[in-house]
């Protein structure tokens, strides 16, 4: 059984224009599966699903199902207990005064037992590297360090599936290196939405092109991203360390 | 980032910085309401708290140039409102009354915010059962004011670097917009942020 | 408007305290209630808006400049229970984080800033609204509801100063007045400005939306003027019944008879809210009042029709 399954998903606005088309894609346990697309092509809609944010309604169209579950509107609770969300912007989501709150945040609302959430968060932070933290206040901190709070936080909800949106796309290289690092190690089912083609190459098995709201490929990494006139015709382009290589070495 | 200096002194370690932050508070809430009643006249009380705040700072590892500094500061509204008191009868000794009480109160004030971390007095609301609400909004705002600020320098900055507007008129306009950037931004933020909250479980 | 600590005796301190909790808890409860959750961080992403807001320069004459105070800019865009809350909460950080007020006069400053400055504004927004009810209409409230509050604001301070017997009403108010007048026309102009900015580019932010404004806001509004009214009676009435005295108290120092056809002394033809060649500076007071209102509402109008014309075409 898959971790992560989406069959057939189709999503629109609001306003009413379609977002997401017919989307199937699947994650097995332990598994990192990436996806690309060009801007506008309904990545971070779709992850917004994996996680039960979207829809906002009933107007469900298409299943997502977790560990065998589908999302409905009385599972939603538990369901964000069990996909942890990672948004792009660290300061849009690290909303506590102080780092210890931030991370404790999740576990609280999901009624982990008092006596335990301090060793958690203590456990988690020690997890991304920020051990000694808690006390720290977010504006004071980077950005690398910043995205590490938010996993820590995320980490500390022990999810099965972690899903993560754009995680580099505002760090400095370091940052990124260290995030990278950090995703690579978890042994939780990774879904990855980037730009950052070489980040995707890195860590991730498998991968999803979307455009227009439709899955338009899909296959191991380096099928995908080495496929040059597919990645062009989608917005995208060949990853630089792969522009010398042939595509089945 | 400039503002940092709120923050720099209120996370030192000392003996002072490591008391209970409702202790604090509640102290510096005494001293001010009896600094506000006693007449006066009653000269060695204010010479006492005068000097134990100056113990304070110094056992809280707090420069004493950026108290002053703070202090210096923030005095124009007392000599302002101070002239206005001189026009009466008792005028200068009601001028000293305010010198003194006020000085007196915002210095156990910088004291206070420069050895309480803001996180210390919004637990310390929290436990005074103050309403959820307004404990959220202001630790939301706290969170968030920095980075407002930040956002309004740069645009301020990316602003100015573009035109060459001297009237006032087209400066008013210019910073007018700013404003109402900010507010926009920050609806769009908020959306962001509630959106964060609902995926990590709040209810 | 902030007023430190030292500045009010203990009396003036707890009314004011009380007539802010009261308010506080009105706008808390009515939030609780008709706020959806998730405008909840909008309200604190609010609070630190108008601080950010407030350190925007308005350059006036030579290095100076003025600022905005946003009470009524948020109450317009937000409400007045979220514009008591975000004032109240930006009026709690400043004094207890920078010393910016106060922690005694917090009650004070949250009434004057608060109560009046956003709740207070919002009923005349309301009120101008109710008359004028086109487009323009809008921005002439902002603007009278701007100004009436941020004057009724400092008359209500320099009442508060006077109850406490620190500084007397007859140089209070008049120092207080003049000046806020002078400043509130900046609040006035600046929140319009700011208004017609967002308007003109997120027009969804600025609808009024009919549901939005239900039932229970005209009842909201009369608790708000309750309290307000509640404010002015203690700290304005004993100090302008004995008004007219002082006046001619100050009159008979200059050598200026109140009975007979009166010569002006000063440039201003309307100094000292007297009029040549009117005998009672009562009437007097009341028609000079009555024409710097007049005064304010054509400048109002004028810049609201700017700002209207303006958002039509930029839109």
């Amino acid at each position: 059984m898959n971790t992560l399954e989406v069959r057939d998903l189709s999503y629109s606005y609001p306003d009413g224009k379609p977002a997401l088309r017919g989307v199937s894609m699947h994650a097995a346990g332990g598994e990192c599966v990436g996806i690309v697309g060009p801007n506008g092509a309904g990545k971070s809609t779709l992850l917004l699903h994996l996680n039960g944010i979207l829809p906002e309604d009933d107007s469900r169209q298409g299943e997502v199902v977790i560990c065998g579950e589908r999302i409905t509107n009385s599972n939603l609770h538990e369901v964000h207990r069990m996909v942890g969300l990672l948004f792009q912007d660290p300061d849009d989501q690290l909303f506590c005064p102080t780092v210890s709150e931030d991370v404790a945040f999740g576990p609280a609302q999901f009624g982990f037992p008092a006596a335990e959430i301090d060793r958690i968060v203590r456990e988690s932070l020690r997890q991304v590297g920020l051990e000694g933290f808690e006390r720290r206040s977010p504006h004071h901190l980077s950005g690398g360090e910043k995205q590490r709070v938010c996993l820590a936080g995320i980490l500390a909800c022990n999810p099965s599936i972690l899903v993560l949106d754009e995680p580099t796309s505002d760090l400095d290289p370091r940052g990124r290196r260290e995030l990278a690092r950090l995703i690579r190690g978890l042994p939780a089912t990774r879904v990855i939405a980037s730009h950052d083609l070489e980040l995707v190459l890195d860590l991730c098995s498998r991968v999803y092109l979307l455009d227009g709201g439709e899955v338009v490929a899909s296959g191991t990494a380096a099928e995908i991203l080495s496929d040059e006139e597919l990645m062009v015709a989608h917005g995208l382009e060949k990853p630089h360390s792969l522009q010398h290589r042939h595509p089945h070495t | 980032m400039r503002h940092e200096y709120i923050d720099r002194y209120a996370r030192l370690d000392s003996p002072v910085h490591r008391l209970p932050p409702g202790l604090k508070l509640a102290i510096a809430l005494a001293l001010v309401i009896s600094t506000v009643m006693v007449p006066i006249s009653a000269i060695p009380y204010f010479a006492a708290c005068a000097l134990l705040l100056l113990i304070v700072i110094f056992l809280a590892h707090l420069p004493f140039r950026f108290v002053a500094l703070r202090l210096l500061t923030l005095e124009p509204l007392a000599g302002g409102v101070g002239i206005l008191a001189l026009m009466q009868h008792d005028g200068l000794l009601m001028l000293i009354r305010i010198l003194v009480k006020s000085n007196l109160c915002l210095l156990t004030m910088i004291v206070l915010s420069n050895t309480t971390p803001f996180d210390g007095i919004l637990g310390v609301l929290r436990s005074l059962r103050v309403p959820q609400l307004l404990v959220t909004v202001l630790a939301l705002m706290y969170r968030y004011v920095f980075l407002l600020i930040d956002q309004s320098e740069r645009m301020t900055r990316a602003r100015k670097s573009r035109t060459f507007a001297p009237r006032r008129g087209g400066r008013w306009k210019t910073a007018a917009g700013i404003v109402g950037q900010l507010f926009i931004r920050s609806t769009e933020r908020a959306e962001r942020i509630y959106a964060a909250m609902s995926a990590r479980g709040w209810r | 408007m902030h007023i430190p600590d030292g500045f009010l005796d203990l009396k003036t301190a707890v009314a004011t305290g009380v007539l802010s909790a009261a308010a506080v808890g009105i706008s808390l409860r009515r939030l609780n209630g008709s706020l959806p959750r998730k405008k909840v961080p909008l309200m604190g992403l609010a609070g630190a808006f108008v601080f950010a807001a407030q350190m925007v320069n308005f350059p006036v004459a030579g290095g100076t400049s003025g600022h905005l105070m946003g009470g009524v800019l948020v109450a317009v865009l937000l409400g007045p229970a979220a514009g008591v809350v975000v004032i109240t909460s930006v009026l709690i950080v400043q004094c207890l984080l920078f010393a910016d007020g106060g922690i005694v006069a917090l009650g004070a400053n949250v009434f004057n800033m608060g109560v009046i400055g956003s709740a207070g504004g919002y009923a005349i927004y309301r009120g101008v609204r109710l008359v004028f009810r086109n487009e323009r209409g809008r921005y002439l409230a902002v603007v009278l509801a701007a100004w009436g509050s941020t004057v009724l604001a400092a008359v209500c301070c320099a009442g508060e100063l006077a109850w406490s017997g620190t500084v007397p009403w007859t140089s209070a108010f008049p120092a207080m007045t003049n000046v806020h007048m002078l400043i509130a026309i900046g609040e006035a102009v600046i929140s319009s400005l700011a208004y017609s900015a967002i308007a003109a580019a997120r027009p969804d932010l600025v609808a009024e939306n009919p549901r939005s404004a239900p039932v229970h806001e005209g009842r909201d509004l009369l608790l708000y003027g309750a309290l307000i009214t509640a404010g002015v009676v203690l700290f304005i009435s004993p100090f302008a019944s004995r008004w007219p005295d002082g006046l001619e108290a100050v009159a008979a120092k200059l050598g200026f008879e109140s009975t007979a056809i009166a010569r002006p002394l000063v440039t201003s033809p309307l100094d000292g809210y007297t009029i040549p060649g009117l005998g009672s500076p009562v009437a007097a007071t009341v028609i000079a009042g009555l024409a710097g209102t007049c005064i304010v509402f054509a400048g109002g109008f004028l810049l609201a029709r700017l700002l209207a014309g303006r958002s039509r075409h930029e839109a």
